[in-house]
């Protein structure tokens, strides 16, 4: 009762916001001449050191060791000793609910100085459209092009929509973060054990899908009973295109994914869940649902419930990514002893066709200060990283990984050591650097892994992290995930939120769940899908895909 | 009767407060006017356009915009009603027992609850009332029906999502009225006594007249949160198939305004839900006035 | 007596009856906490715990035990549950005494008690809110998780509605022997509003004890967390899909069985001050014993 309202308060203050100080104005940090930009400005080493602000939004379950912080740590006094840049914190924050979109905004109302540099993440991406709009940050292209070094460069090629969000007018605005690519792809694990023991093979069609799933269901090889099995693990609440436990494949077998912007035949944008497909995927999913086929609870459940039955060993299989073996398939062991999980393809459909939503090959982004008085020398910074710590091949002092005694360490004889056996205990101190994860190329960690996968021994860094930490099935399951290169498909809208989609997407968005859901529920007939199509057309969907067709012309310019 | 003269020791002993008050409560409110703005953190508030009610408009202009008002005004008010009435109830029967050990073991125990957060609960229930799940299971075999879907179904969401509430909360709130009870002088009950009043005409004429004031101050005040229904636990229960009953106010400026940084949307909708609050709080300060001749405050 | 009659005995049996389920029913999800804790990994990832530990173990334990920001949490929680109900204790029971005047005694008690109310219900938000946490220099101080919170309306009009409830002449025999308000309120109202002060110190402390938001935006490092905020960072559930994951990263994230065991660590000194102050409700303690 009472103090449930303070309770309340919490969330209230998070919705509400004011500003009671006249206190636009923004870049207020630096007021010396913007850029002080020479010939020669750009050194591998700067003396006097140079300094680069920013702000941090920690990771909850980074740690530090011996009384560092985020502020003051090995990477900081790395930075200044070898590069001569001196990394000043602003402010930090301990990034869980949103607090550090909440903070940076918070700061910029208050008129608080604005960081030279700052990452921003794909789950504050609107805040980083956000202060693109403000006009602090400048245009980063030239930069770029100017400072970046060619390892750097080629990293950025290799996905040539990486910028895509970030254009605004022509003009490059912020430097996408490269992650690996394919990390969040999915396969199919499935219980090899029960395969062997039904004498069947894995399925590569949803009709032989199905079959299998009916004799896990009906004919346990570990003699659950039936309405103990959960053939396919998979899950609604969240959303139909996800990471875990997701079923966005199934629609792709008859030639969409929901939930995203794919590209049509025309070369236009097409928002993936009002496309015909759709309604044949979900008359699969109901019919799976009548059989049991999925859980019972599949609309409640979000991306790790799935995983639950997976642990337990009553799941058949679960879609997942390829380095699910490492976590949390690697305890199913634990409480089935005979228990094998193995990657396979995703089915194709009747017509030989198979899609999966593709994740991006970006995961935040790199603003710049325009009153920033040395960009260069986060270049030094960023450059000296893919050099030495994203390129597989340097043999630099990152050679058995970052700092010693924090993410690795070496024995007397001058092998690395598991990371369990570091004095002190494992820190990854990879999330200290100025930006997230220090540097990655995108295709090196696929790489590694084929590598691996085609029976090398483990040789550079990455290598040898991948082998040690990544799960013993990840190789393979990376080898099973490149054979079907060609299904990926990532949502291709990655621009600014549009006027439509800000009034109108949530709406949008209810429905299709809403009904999607109680189609496979049987609470509504299957033709419920075209009167959705036809509301979500008339209430703002044909809107908001005009919008989105006008960002996708203006980028491919 | 002898009544001060001076009255400036009230005031001084409120002065603290209405510092406090000054400083973190009125000298903030100032940032309401960001309601009618279309607010940017980098332009603050002199510089952000003004929309006039244009965010106001976005609110109940949703196809679905009534619904969700709806929705929020029924668990809101059944929440409220049940969190007052079983509490209320329960420190009476509480209060029944004689052994005082088992009287604060039980109390102690029902308070639990309380310290746990949606997110934990969430999952156990998820669990616990699964179409396979021990709720289910127990009905079955007491009823013989069928498993009911209690956070899948929209006939049940509701109900699922008052009785939870009231079962985490009821321990916790059931703590004013013992302290009321504990007020109450026992000379009353010992004179009742002596006029071979009976247990149950001790309650109604004694002890519940003697905590009705306190119900109606917390009833009041608990006005204050009349749209509010609970957007922990609803956003950890809620799922697709229960949209329709489930979405609340406070779920839905989540997904809109703070997910995508619009501030002065989320202003406005504070600003909504308080002016409500202020109405209702003020019509039951003076019902109770009128007719029961009691100032809450 | 009442209590001897057959028709109160029925009652008595069935009201003990039906408390004592509630009360069972109230303690499970606890008991569930603790049993996941005391489990291994392995089959509290596979949701596999009931009200028994599966594969018991100790592990999460030693692991919570080792952990110096969850000890020092523990103890930022304390302090400021400690300070912060004393501050609020303080200026509740100042506020409510004047306030529990009649409008005829204490002319401008009215538009107080407005004051109070109009403050729970409209809020500026966060943004001004911060602007004045900032200019106040509060940020990143302990006293940012005690001052804005002190003064809390359902509170006062809590403690103004009991003393409403002591009798008139009690404050008028102190007024008569030449008390002033301040004495008063200290000497006669303090001894006798013991189970109306533990009823404030309850709330107050476990409002404290639960705050997280605060700790999160305003202090910098989570070095200083109270233990609220800190398993708040440790219980949500992080947004996996735009991050760059690694079962690494994952394995950390998913400690199912050290969270329980911080949950139920958290939940411990709460539920022991509890019991101390529930004496203080006992029946009798209040107006009776003044009349002697």
């Amino acid at each position: 009762m009472g103090m449930k309202r303070i309770a309340a308060v919490l969330l209230t203050t998070m919705l509400t916001a004011g500003s009671l100080a006249a206190c636009g104005g923004g870049g207020t940090s630096s007021n010396g001449a913007a850029s002080a930009t020479t010939e020669n400005a750009y050194k591998e080493k700067y003396d006097p050191p140079v300094t680069i602000s920013t702000v941090w939004g920690v990771d909850p379950t980074l740690q530090f060791k011996n009384g560092e912080s985020i502020e003051n740590n090995v990477a900081t006094k790395w930075a200044k000793d070898k590069l001569g840049i001196d990394i000043k914190s602003l402010w930090s924050v301990t990034d869980t609910n949103g607090a550090f979109a909440t903070k940076m905004r918070l700061a910029m109302s208050s008129g608080q100085e604005m960081p030279d540099v700052v990452t921003i993440g794909d789950t504050d991406s609107q805040l980083a459209q956000d202060l693109i709009d403000s006009g602090m940050f400048s245009e980063v292209g030239p930069l770029f092009d100017k400072y970046a070094s060619d390892t750097w460069k080629k990293a950025m090629s290799q996905d040539p929509n990486a910028w895509n969000p970030y254009i605004r007018e022509g003009k490059k605005m912020g430097i996408p973060v490269l992650d690996y690519a394919y990390n969040h792809d999915y396969v199919l694990w499935i219980r090899q054990d029960w395969l062997n023991k039904l004498g069947m093979k894995a399925p590569t069609t949803m009709d032989e899908l199905e079959k299998v799933m009916d004799a896990f269901k009906n004919k346990n090889p570990d003699g659950l009973s039936p309405d103990k099995v959960v053939p396919l693990s998979i899950g609604f609440k969240t959303s139909m295109n996800t990471w875990m436990g997701d079923p966005s494949w199934i629609f792709g077998a008859y030639g969409t994914l929901p939930q995203q912007w794919n590209v049509a035949a025309d070369g236009t944008l097409q928002y993936g869940s009002v496309q015909p497909g759709m309604k044949e995927g979900l008359s699969k999913l109901k019919e799976w649902f009548d059989k049991g086929y999925i859980p019972k609870e599949a609309a409640l459940w979000d991306e790790n419930k799935t995983s639950e039955p997976a642990v337990a060993g009553t799941a058949g299989i679960i879609p997942g990514p390829y380095w699910m073996s490492g976590w949390p398939l690697q305890d199913t062991v634990k409480n089935v002893p005979d228990a094998v999980w193995k990657p396979i393809t995703i089915p194709v459909g009747p017509n030989g066709k198979a899609m999966r939503h593709g994740t991006s090959t970006t995961n935040g982004v790199i603003l710049i200060n325009k009153n920033m008085k040395h960009p260069e020398a986060l270049f030094t910074y960023e450059n000296y990283m893919f050099d030495n710590l994203a390129n597989p091949d340097a043999k630099g002092e990152f050679k058995n990984g970052l700092f010693k005694g924090y993410d690795y360490d070496l024995d007397a004889s001058g092998n690395t050591v598991p990371i369990d056996k570091i004095p002190g205990g494992y820190v990854n101190s990879v999330r200290y650097l100025l930006v997230r994860d220090g540097a990655r190329i995108p295709n090196a960690q696929m790489d590694a892994l084929l590598k691996l996968a085609n029976g090398s021994k483990p040789e550079t860094r990455l290598e040898r992290d991948v082998a040690t930490n990544y799960g013993k099935e990840t190789p393979e399951a990376a080898k099973v995930l490149m054979s079907q290169k060609d299904i990926s498909f990532p949502d291709m809208f990655t621009g600014p939120t549009t006027q439509s989609m800000k009034t109108k997407m949530d709406y949008l968005n209810k429905i299709e769940s809403q009904t999607f859901n109680e189609i496979i529920y049987g609470k509504s007939p299957i033709d419920a899908f075209d009167t959705f199509v036809q509301t979500w057309k008339s209430s703002g969907g044909d809107d908001v895909t005009k919008e989105v067709n006008d960002w996708y012309s203006s980028i491919k310019k | 009767m002898k009544t001060l003269k001076k009255t400036w020791p009230f005031h001084v002993m409120l002065l603290p407060s209405m510092i406090f008050l000054l400083l973190f409560s009125y000298l903030p409110m100032g940032g309401i006017v960001m309601a009618f703005q279309n607010y940017k953190p980098w332009l603050g508030f002199t510089g952000s356009e003004w929309v006039g009610l244009d965010n106001f408009r976005y609110l109940f202009e949703r196809q679905d915009s009534v619904q969700v008002i709806w929705n929020t005004l029924i668990i809101a008010v059944l929440k409220l009603i049940f969190n007052l009435l079983v509490p209320f109830v329960f420190a009476i029967l509480l209060n029944e027992i004689r052994r005082v050990k088992l009287q604060r073991t039980i109390q102690t125990l029902v308070y639990l609850p309380h310290f746990l957060s949606w997110v934990i609960l969430g999952g156990i229930l998820i669990d616990l009332l699964a179409t396979d799940g021990f709720a289910n299971r127990i009905i079955s075999s007491v009823f013989g029906i069928q498993p009911i879907f209690f956070l899948g179904d929209n006939d049940w969401f509701r109900f699922t999502v008052i009785v939870s509430d009231v079962w985490k909360e009821f321990g916790y709130n059931t703590i004013i009225f013992l302290a009321a009870l504990a007020g109450i002088n026992p000379a009353l009950y010992e004179a009742a006594e002596m006029d071979g009043a009976t247990r149950w005409k001790q309650t109604i004429h004694i002890t519940i007249p003697a905590i009705i004031p306190i119900a109606a101050v917390v009833g009041t005040l608990a006005l204050g949160n009349v749209l509010n229904a609970g957007f922990d636990q609803i956003f950890n229960l809620y799922n697709p198939l229960v949209y329709q009953k489930g979405d609340i106010i406070d779920t839905f400026v989540y997904r809109t305004a703070i997910l995508n940084g619009e501030m002065g949307f989320g202003t406005a909708i504070g600003l909504f839900k308080s002016v409500i609050s202020m109405i209702l709080i003020l019509l039951a300060y003076r019902a109770a006035a009128k007719w029961a001749n009691y100032r809450i405050f | 007596m009442y209590y001897k009659t057959t028709g109160y005995r029925i009652f008595n049996v069935f009201n003990v009856a039906l408390l004592i389920l509630l009360a069972v029913m109230c303690v499970v999800p606890l008991i569930h906490v603790l049993a996941v804790s005391f489990s291994s990994k392995a089959a509290a990832d596979a949701n596999l715990v009931g009200l028994w530990p599966i594969q018991f173990s100790v592990e999460a334990y030693k692991k919570t035990m080792f952990n110096p920001v969850f000890l020092h949490s523990i103890w930022i929680s304390v302090l400021r549950t400690v300070i912060g109900t004393a501050i609020t204790l303080f200026l509740t029971f100042l506020a409510a005494y004047p306030l529990s005047k009649e409008e005829s005694v204490f002319k401008g008690r009215t538009i107080y008690s407005w004051l109070f109310v109009f403050s729970m219900v409209f809020t500026g938000g966060l943004v001004p809110f911060y602007i004045v946490i900032q200019k106040l220099g509060l940020i990143d101080s302990f006293w940012v998780l005690v001052l804005p919170g002190a003064v809390n309306t359902f509170l006062v009009i809590l403690m103004m509605n009991f003393f409403r409830g002591i009798p008139k002449e009690l404050e008028e025999a102190a007024f008569m022997d030449g008390a002033g308000p301040f004495r008063t309120l200290f000497t006669m109202y303090l001894p006798i509003s013991m189970p109306s002060i533990a009823t404030i110190t309850l709330f107050s402390m476990v409002f404290h004890w639960n705050s997280w938001f605060d700790g999160l935006l305003y202090l910098n490092n989570s070095n200083q967390f109270p233990l609220a905020t800190f398993l708040q960072t440790v219980i949500i559930q992080q947004d996996m899909s735009s991050m760059s994951a690694s079962p690494k990263e994952m394995e950390l994230i998913s400690q199912t069985t050290v969270k329980a065991a911080q949950i139920f660590i958290g939940a411990a000194p709460i539920l022991i001050v509890y019991p101390f102050l529930q004496k203080f409700f006992v029946k009798g303690m209040t107006l009776g014993s003044v009349k002697e």
